[in-house]
Parts: structure tokens; C-alpha cells; sequence
């Protein structure tokens, strides 16, 4: 008979997004990878995202997000403009004028559904001057990049244990101080960076 | 000592002299959580406070209506990757 139990395998503070029973800490971080997915609906992971917004709207818990997230909302936006007009080449044409109209309607309309989204849910913007200092202690404690140790600094600083994020690089903080709430196909990847 | 504990950080546009002028409370703040044993620290519960931001709509049925204005309908051309927007 083959064995019908064993050893779960360790979480390392990891959880699937999808999991219908996962919990969510109040305040949960938002980070741009899920946003950007959210809000935008030909995103791969658009569904997923926009259904734990939903989750979350519904538990009642509040978000906090770093003052860089908008930033970078934005520089998303321009970046799409460039390349639905230039394809692969987008990166050489960034100075190029003639995308410049179409970005300013995306980011118009990005940026008033990411303040439609916050109608919706109690939040906890945290400013970069609150986090500069300890984004730096990240970085040079875990290997963090820049942009995610601004994001985990913020998480940290307004008390959320968790950040919903598609980025893999938070993986390098140790499970004790983030946990980690991301798609499947990422959860392989993020406890595998965790450190032991 | 640490820093926060030495520095009286009153108001959030307020100003302090400094040997290069003025310095913000803002840039105050964050030279105050610095020393900090290489741990990112909390914000205190005042500070939080005044970082919070309610939301808008009151009812369920608001709410719902707000994130699906916020998440339905926008669509592009392309694929959003994560170097768009800076991340590696």
C-alpha cells in the first residue's frame, strides 16, 4: 500500500495567491508586479490578481504600497506606448515624441483606476523618506535590488508580515521578516531563494 | 542613543537648521531610522496615523463597483514585463 502521508513540503513563508484558504495579514503590501497585472486585463495573471483584490476587499483587511509604486505604474505605461509603436526596438526610442500622446491617455486612465482601486480599501501609502534608510540595510544585508528594497522597507515599516508581489527578488529576504504571497508557477523559484 | 530618540522631529513640513540650511522633517525622519542594527524598523503608531487613507466608498456594494471600475477594461498591445518598469 503505498504511504498516504509524508512530510508537507516547508512553505519558507511562500503561499499561492490562488490557495483559496490562504490568509491575509492586516495590513498585506502590495507591490507594482501585482498591480500592473491587476489593473491591466490582457495581463497573464490579470484574473488571479483582480480575484485577490477581491478576497482582500472582502476580508476587510487594509493595503500599504510604497510611494514608488505609482512611479513605477508609470514608467510602465511609457514603456507600453514605446513598445506598441516600436516593438522590440521600444528601449532606443524612448526620446521619440510621437509615443507621447498615447502614453499620456494610457497613464491617465492607469493611474485614475489605480485611485478607483484605493476607493475601495483602507491604505497606508508610505512615503520614500520613511524607508530610504532602511531600503539601504536591505539591500546591503540581503543582496536586495533597489526597487524591492524600497517596497520591502515600506512593508516592513507600516507592519504588514506579507507582500503580494510576482517578483522573485523578495525571495532573498529571510521568511521571518516577509512573507511571500505569489502565483504558483513562482513558488518553486521564491523557496528556493529563501535563505536556509 | 539612537537618532529618532535625540532629534525632536515635530510636524511634517517643519524645519531644522542644519549646516547646509535647512532640513526637512521628512529627510529628518529618515536619517532617524538609520541606525537600526541593519533591520528595517516600524513606523510608530502616530506616524501611521497620519499615513492612513480610508476608503472612499462605504457599503460593499461601492467597494465592489470601485475595483471592478479599477480592474476591468484596459487593455494593450503588448505584454507588460517587469524590465518596463525597472526590475531586472
Amino acid at each position: 500500500m503505498a504511504p498516504t502521508g509524508g512530510r508537507r513540503p516547508a512553505t519558507r513563508g511562500v503561499f499561492a495567491i490562488e490557495e483559496p484558504e490562504l490568509l491575509l495579514p492586516d495590513p498585506i503590501a502590495l507591490d507594482t508586479s501585482f498591480v500592473v497585472e491587476a489593473l491591466i486585463a490582457t495581463q497573464p495573471l490579470h484574473a488571479v490578481c483582480r480575484a485577490l483584490l477581491h478576497k482582500i476587499d472582502e476580508s476587510g483587511v487594509s493595503i500599504t504600497t510604497s510611494d514608488l509604486l505609482p512611479v513605477e505604474l508609470a514608467e510602465a505605461v511609457f514603456a507600453i506606448a514605446l513598445k506598441e509603436r516600436w516593438g522590440s526596438r521600444w528601449r532606443q526610442h524612448r526620446t521619440d515624441g510621437r509615443a507621447r500622446r498615447r502614453a499620456a491617455r494610457l497613464l491617465n486612465d492607469t493611474i485614475a483606476r489605480y485611485e478607483t482601486l484605493l476607493l475601495s480599501i483602507d491604505h497606508f501609502p508610505v512615503p520614500l523618506g520613511d524607508t530610504a534608510s532602511s531600503a539601504r540595510s536591505l539591500m546591503t544585508g540581503y543582496g536586495l535590488a533597489s526597487y524591492d528594497a524600497i517596497h520591502a522597507a515600506s512593508a516592513v515599516a507600516a507592519g504588514a508580515a506579507a507582500i503580494v508581489t510576482l517578483d522573485t527578488g523578495f525571495a532573498l529576504l529571510p521568511a521571518s521578516l516577509l512573507t511571500i504571497h505569489t502565483d504558483r508557477s513562482r513558488l518553486a523559484s521564491c523557496r528556493a531563494k529563501r535563505p536556509r | 542613543m539612537r537618532a529618532r530618540q535625540a532629534i525632536d522631529v515635530d510636524g511634517q513640513r517643519s524645519k531644522m537648521s542644519g549646516h547646509a540650511g535647512t532640513i526637512s522633517a521628512d529627510i529628518m525622519r529618515s536619517v532617524a531610522t538609520t541606525q537600526t542594527n541593519g533591520h528595517p524598523e516600524r513606523l510608530s503608531p502616530e506616524r501611521l496615523a497620519e499615513l492612513k487613507r480610508p476608503a472612499a466608498a462605504k457599503t460593499p456594494e461601492e467597494k465592489r463597483a470601485a475595483l471592478e471600475r479599477a480592474t476591468e477594461g484596459l487593455l494593450v498591445k503588448v505584454r507588460v514585463t517587469p524590465d518596463m518598469y525597472g526590475r531586472r
